[in-house]
């Protein structure tokens, strides 16, 4: 025996048995898969997991009369199956067996979410499962061949993959029936998204099981997500099905006010039958976003902390966005860890509006264009690639180097209250520091669609025991508003996001070609994982809920369901948070 | 090249006066805002790129256009804005600390 290879409780349980015999086994039986330990013809026999070699072999194993090793799966890592106690160490002593576990008694804190905001009486009261609606999900992709979705994939396109493209796009390639296999996700957050919303499993189900899939494998350009909620809305027209897509994804690079391309494109697209669901974004604990008011004549200066990289490495480039009232012009400066300045630049309307510096400390580009059209504001832009230094440190930690970057503001002419909001597009590259760091206004496109249900996380779990049993815990406040939930509201005062969900700890389907670490693995075919990802999906999967029964409700009148059956604990009803929105959601009185 | 209709970040990927000749046979992806008034005469401009405006009147089209292609367009009257396509983040994933 190699007891390096047993998990402790089996181990214990086995030399039990080794030296008292098989009624020893009743004090392991409330903890281990015991398949019996009453004294019956049958050996005393135990339910595994074996990690093991991908194609490993164990059929000379195999015993008559349930001896030996029974193995459910002929391939793959972790397989299950039922093995004599008597056959453990013969199992132990193979090379291509790295770790035995005992199956243990599912514990109902695995899966609590749906329970939580009483998803279980709503559907039991109702009946509803989602057929006959299209849930779109725009991500990055599916395993098609994942149980959890089996026959209810109705088309895929992959943007990626070179073809035709559809009517939406000219790029990528649909799928359909057998050659879905071809798209792959190998990053697993769409497998997973989709299982949220309509996954079919015993223990990970989602919320809409009986609702089909229109899926889109997005290259992440917001132009192309665009073109994939067109894509799914079409589709499911030409089936005469209600929709709603799903869009668990964000970014920074936009006005915060919903006056974006992308934003607009979903605020036409959106209808009766026709709604889509939007994560809130994970940077509730970043300081992405800044915000001063610079007087007429007065200069105001917004400190920033860049990461820095080693030769060799990847460098990162800082994009501070940055929107001001139309009414006034602001001349924008950016200061170099030096103390070196580039010129003020002031906003251009008849040439290009684009300035490039060069300093030792690095290369910066300067853009002050004249008013967006879209909303009458004016937007800047500075873009810094540091030069490389010896070291690479995250920004805003407290080993970041002395000095840091800033951009000065001088008020040129202002006629309202000078606000100035500006975002830092990728926090691993650069955050706000100093007086400036606002926590508010973090969500963007597509969160800040006016028309999208945009959600916000809600902590229903922390901890969980992986496939091989070892238990693992998070440090989010359980039962609260995920502390990586992105705050609103809108840049122009309107309330963001709308509900909240459950988006911590979520087990759902994995993607075998993800390459998931097993700490994340909670069988062979799940795995957790946490974000507004996670929460937007599930209010996806109560919104195929709601149009199953009503096919033909809006935007408009979803959001109003929803916020009449939500809550924030230790507030009065009907009453808005920008971390909380409208408050969890409560399904059991929709 | 009317520089009021492009976005900042598209005017920054465009360039500074004098270098939009250098990066010519770049493509860049985009999003056009068009005037829903627009005359027949704009589906066969859009056409000459590939976009369908027939397709998505009332919203912005996507279309992948050379910095040439942006200037021309610029100056169309019932071009009202041009933005650059951003890479955005999926939301998911988080590896909280244990």
């Amino acid at each position: 025996m190699i007891y390096d290879k047993i998990d402790p409780a089996l181990a214990a349980a086995f030399d039990d048995f080794k030296r008292r015999g098989r009624a020893s086994l009743v004090n392991h039986a409330g903890v281990l898969g015991l398949v019996s330990t009453a004294p019956v013809p049958k050996p005393a026999r135990v339910v595994v997991f074996v990690d093991c070699d991908e194609a490993a072999s164990f059929e000379h194993l195999a015993g008559d009369g349930g001896r030996g090793v029974t193995l459910n799966q002929a391939e793959g890592r972790i397989r299950t199956g039922i093995v004599a106690l008597d056959s453990l160490e013969r199992l132990s002593e193979q090379d291509s067996v790295h770790r035995i576990v005992p199956a243990r008694p599912l514990r109902l804190h695995m899966d609590v979410a749906p329970a939580k905001v009483d998803l279980p009486a709503f559907r039991n009261r109702s009946g509803l499962t989602g057929q006959g609606v299209v849930v779109g999900i725009v991500d990055s992709g599916i395993e098609s061949t994942h149980p959890a979705f089996a026959g209810r994939i109705l088309r895929l396109w992959d943007q990626t993959l070179p073809g035709p493209g559809v009517p939406e796009g000219s790029y990528g390639a649909e799928l359909t029936g057998e050659l879905l296999q071809v798209s792959q996700d190998k990053v697993g957050h769409g497998t997973h998204v989709s299982g949220i919303a309509v996954g079919s499993d015993e223990t990970y189900g989602g919320v809409a099981p009986g609702a089909d899939l229109v899926v889109v494998k997005t290259d992440l350009l917001d132009a192309h997500v665009a073109d994939g909620v067109r894509y799914a809305f079409r589709v499911a027209a030409e089936l005469n099905r209600p929709a709603v897509v799903n869009l668990s994804l964000g970014g920074q690079a936009d006005a915060h006010d919903g006056t974006d391309p992308m934003s607009a494109v979903i605020d036409a697209q959106a209808g009766p039958g026709r709604i889509v669901c939007c994560s809130a974004g994970n940077e509730g604990t970043d300081n992405v976003h800044a915000q001063v008011r610079v007087g007429e004549g007065r200069t105001r200066r917004v400190s920033c902390s860049m990461a820095t990289w080693s030769p060799g490495g990847v460098a990162p480039v800082a994009v501070l966005n940055g929107w001001y009232a139309g009414d006034d012009a602001m001349a924008v400066a950016v200061v170099a860890p030096s103390g070196k300045q580039t010129p003020f630049q002031a906003v251009a309307t008849d040439e290009s509006p684009v300035r490039t510096y060069q300093f030792p400390e690095g290369s910066i580009r300067v853009t002050t264009p004249g008013i967006d059209p879209a909303n009458g504001d004016h937007n800047f832009l500075v873009e810094i690639l540091p030069a490389p230094s010896a070291t690479g440190v995250a920004p805003g930690t407290a080993a970041s180097p002395p000095g840091s970057w800033g951009l000065r503001l001088r008020g040129d002419h202002v006629t309202t209250d000078g606000r100035v909001d500006m975002w830092s597009v990728d926090p691993t590259a650069a955050q706000f520091t100093g007086k400036a760091v606002h926590d508010a206004l973090k969500i963007g496109s597509p969160g800040v669609a006016s028309r999208a249900v945009t959600v916000a996380s809600y902590t229903t779990k922390v901890e969980w025991f992986d496939v091989m049993g070892h238990p693992h815990e998070v440090g989010l406040e359980l039962d609260d508003i995920s502390a990586f939930s992105s705050e609103g509201p809108r840049r122009d005062g309107v309330d963001k996001p709308d509900v909240a969900a459950p988006g911590a700890m979520i087990a759902s389907s994995m993607s075998v070609n993800s390459g998931v670490p097993i700490d994340d693995l909670v069988d062979d075919r799940n795995t957790v994982k946490a974000g507004t990802s996670m929460a937007s999906p599930f209010v996806a999967g109560v919104v195929a809920l709601l149009l199953e029964r009503d096919p033909a409700l809006d935007p408009e009148g979803v959001k109003a369901l929803l916020r009449a059956h939500c809550a924030i604990p230790g507030k009065p009803a009907a009453g808005f948070d920008p971390k909380w929105g409208y408050g969890l959601l409560d399904t059991g009185g929709l | 090249m009317n520089w009021a209709k492009l976005d900042a970040a598209l005017a920054a990927a465009v360039g500074e006066v004098g270098e939009v000749g250098d990066a010519a046979d770049r493509h860049l992806a985009v999003l056009i805002d068009v005037d829903p008034a627009a005359p027949d005469s704009a589906e066969r401009a859009l056409a000459r790129p590939g976009i369908s405006l027939q397709a998505a009147r009332g919203e912005p089209v996507t279309a992948s256009l050379t910095p040439g292609e942006v200037a021309d367009l610029s100056d169309q009257p019932w071009v009202r804005r041009i933005s650059l396509a951003r890479a955005l983040r999926l939301h998911g994933g988080r590896q909280e600390p244990r």
